[in-house]
């Protein structure tokens, strides 16, 4: 069992630090990158096991990263942060697929941890 | 009414006296004076009857009433002063001319003094001054009545209240017209007349007679705008065939209102007592009496219609302030809903990071007990300060409501349950006064149990703050196609100034920490979004009542 992929995109520094430092495991191999164009280029260059992403981007909306991932690569997960309290209906609306995890910011470091367990083993 | 004039007729009289409808009654013991009058007079048009002696005259003046009476002073049995003194006791409006030969201007001047109008002196040898006296007398007594007219018109428009009017002009036309039944129809919109107030019918079979007596006449004088007088029995006529109760009906008299060409109602006076049929003089005052009736009907109908303006007005602007009020507390929400999600949104970011880094750092294993201490204070801040925005963004971006058809009781039982345990053993008695069932609304049951959990939640505090035996009772009920559900506390109440911003979003009374003062407007916010209202009565130290009104859904 290699290393698993996780392609994190995300603009804010203190959330890329923090989650850096969450992912910080040498059973993972992280890549972060801060804007649609960045993660689509990323995309390109091969399929994450798990893609994790913020909504609101600097150049667009997070979805469009998540449903060209889903296209491409029907193995990765997908796990959302979104400052949003209500996402539901944002969610039915905009996704492709249906999204195994949805994160609401502030959020608790045992929830990103296991919600990333549980994606990257569900996706086995 | 003479006997030999029972046929009945109807005219159009025109308002302008005439002398045959002027009664006078000569008075003498010498049969070629009352010739001599009575064809004198006659040749003038006048109704001319005669009486031998006094007493025949004072017999006369009771049955039948006669404008004026001349009669000579020198008679056998009973003197002329004497049956002047006599007629005056009978009918003090009877004017009396003394008759007297010469060299009796004493007992002339006694007469003048005991009410009589003039005196002539025998013979007559200038008949054109005598009938210049009596038109004279004539005009007099004209004037009296216009007197009178006058009078009932000021008091025709002493109100301008058609209840209040109506009545007082019956009254007054009874009294002037000299009529035991007066009855007055109104115009209605949709064409009919009706009798709006009426006095005198001695029964219900009467009424009726009268009405359908009304109403056939009435009909025809408001068509044509003219005053029909009818004399002489009204049951002979073949026009009331079939209409009972007519009988002693002597006279009638149907006079249209009119008011700028508009006929507003008719006024219709009955003589059954008073021998007398109506008479053009009788028209004359109707004329004027109608005309003034006319304008205070006119400006009394005016009057309704303005107050029932003014009452509607006063209700279209108190429902206006009640929803700009309403307006108002939406737009503030609005405005404050998206100053708190802006803030939030910016919030959450540097937020993510203390609360995710603290909670890295109480994982560290180095920590001394004071610092792992001081990071559990950091990390626990941080987690309230999150539910804080957690709640403004709930507050800001409320959601929009999963409605379906549900049944409120289940509802507020299931809210109940939730904080049953806390009121209980807090001592808080709850009181459920509702039925089982309870109709049906359209609405999010998780969104309506937050508002009624709030307001749950409310009166509890309210309680605490006071007393130990706590009380709230729930009340719900349907009111037309509402339901009601009521939460009543027996706590605090709320301070009279403090009623207008309970439920502005971050007011709050209870101490910091202890709410965030979204819950109220956060309530108000989903009810709105159900298409209900939701009021507040309070009374400081006493308690407070939450109502929500929420319309029945109708499947």
């Amino acid at each position: 069992m290699g290393q698993k992929k996780i392609l994190l995109v995300e603009d804010e520094a203190i959330i890329q630090t923090l989650c850096k430092r969450i992912i910080q495991c040498p059973r993972y191999q992280l890549k972060v990158v801060s804007t649609v164009k960045e993660a689509l280029e990323a995309l390109r260059g091969g399929a994450p096991d798990l893609l994790i992403t913020d909504l609101k981007l600097p150049d667009g909306n997070g979805t469009k990263v998540v449903n060209e991932a889903m296209a491409q690569f029907s193995q990765c997960a997908v796990i959302v942060i979104t400052g949003s309290p209500t996402p539901e209906k944002y969610f039915e609306d905009n996704f492709d697929q249906p999204i195994s995890t949805v994160i609401s910011k502030p959020f608790e470091i045992e929830i990103l941890m296991s919600a990333i367990d549980q994606a990257l083993q569900e996706k086995q | 009414m003479n006997d030999q004039d029972t046929k009945t007729t109807i005219e159009k009289l025109d308002s302008k006296r005439d002398n045959s409808s002027v009664k006078i009654l000569v008075v003498d013991d010498e049969p070629g004076i009352r010739d001599l009058l009575s064809y004198e007079l006659g040749s003038q048009g006048y109704q001319v009857s005669t009486a031998e002696n006094g007493e025949v005259a004072v017999g006369m003046v009771k049955k039948e009433s006669f404008q004026l009476i001349i009669s000579d002073i020198k008679m056998p049995k009973m003197d002329g002063l004497e049956t002047l003194e006599a007629v005056k006791r009978v009918n003090p409006n009877i004017e009396v001319i003394m008759a007297t030969g010469y060299g009796s201007i004493e007992t002339a001047v006694e007469a003048m003094k005991l009410g009589a109008y003039d005196f002539i002196q025998k013979p007559f040898n200038n008949m054109d001054e005598i009938f210049a006296l009596i038109e004279k007398v004539l005009e007099k007594t004209d004037l009296k009545a216009l007197v009178a007219i006058h009078e009932a018109s000021k008091a025709i428009f002493k109100s301008i209240k058609l209840d209040v009017l109506l009545p007082t002009i019956i009254k007054i036309s009874q009294r002037v017209l000299k009529s035991d039944e007066v009855s007055l129809m109104l115009l209605e919109p949709n064409g009919e007349l009706t009798v709006a107030a009426s006095l005198g019918q001695v029964n219900e079979k009467h009424k009726q007679a009268r009405l359908l007596l009304g109403e056939r006449i009435a009909g025809k004088v408001a068509l044509e705008k003219e005053p029909i007088i009818i004399t002489g029995s009204v049951e002979e006529d073949p026009r009331f065939k079939g209409v009972d109760g007519l009988r002693e009906i002597r006279s009638s008299i149907v006079y249209p209102l009119i008011m700028d060409d508009e006929v507003l109602g008719i006024l219709n006076a009955n003589r059954i007592t008073n021998d007398e049929p109506f008479s053009s003089n009788d028209l004359q005052s109707m004329t004027i009496i109608c005309s003034q009736i006319a304008q205070a009907v006119f400006n009394a109908k005016l009057y309704q219609e303005v107050e029932e303006k003014v009452q509607q007005l006063r209700e279209a602007y108190q429902q206006l302030e009640e929803t700009q009020n309403q307006l108002l507390q939406t737009e503030k929400l609005a405005a404050i809903g998206q100053l708190a999600a802006g803030v939030a949104h910016e919030l959450n970011n540097p937020l993510t990071g203390i609360l995710g880094f603290a909670q890295l750092l109480i994982q560290e294993e180095g920590l001394t007990p004071q610092q792992r201490e001081d990071m559990e204070s950091i990390y626990k801040q941080s987690q309230r300060c999150r539910q804080i925005i957690q709640n403004l963004l709930q507050f800001s971006h409320r959601k929009e409501p999963k409605k379906e058809t549900a049944y409120l009781t289940p509802i507020l039982e299931s809210t109940l349950q939730l904080v049953q345990y806390d009121f209980t053993t807090s001592g808080i008695e709850i009181d459920k006064r509702y039925p089982e069932k309870l109709p049906c609304i359209y609405g999010d049951p998780n969104q309506l149990q937050q508002v009624f959990l709030n307001l749950l939640t409310n009166g509890r505090q309210a309680v605490d703050n006071k007393k130990k035996n706590g009380r709230i009772v729930i009340k719900a009920s349907q009111e037309n196609k509402k339901v009601m559900v009521s939460f009543h506390d027996n706590g605090i109440g709320i301070e009279p100034e403090n009623m207008g911003k309970i439920f502005d979003p971050f007011f709050t009374t209870k101490p910091v920490g202890k709410g965030t003062g979204l819950g109220l407007s956060i309530s108000y916010g989903i009810v709105q979004q159900h298409s209900g209202t939701i009021h507040v009565k309070s009374e400081k130290g006493k308690g407070s009542t939450f109502t929500v009104e929420l319309p029945v859904h109708e499947e």
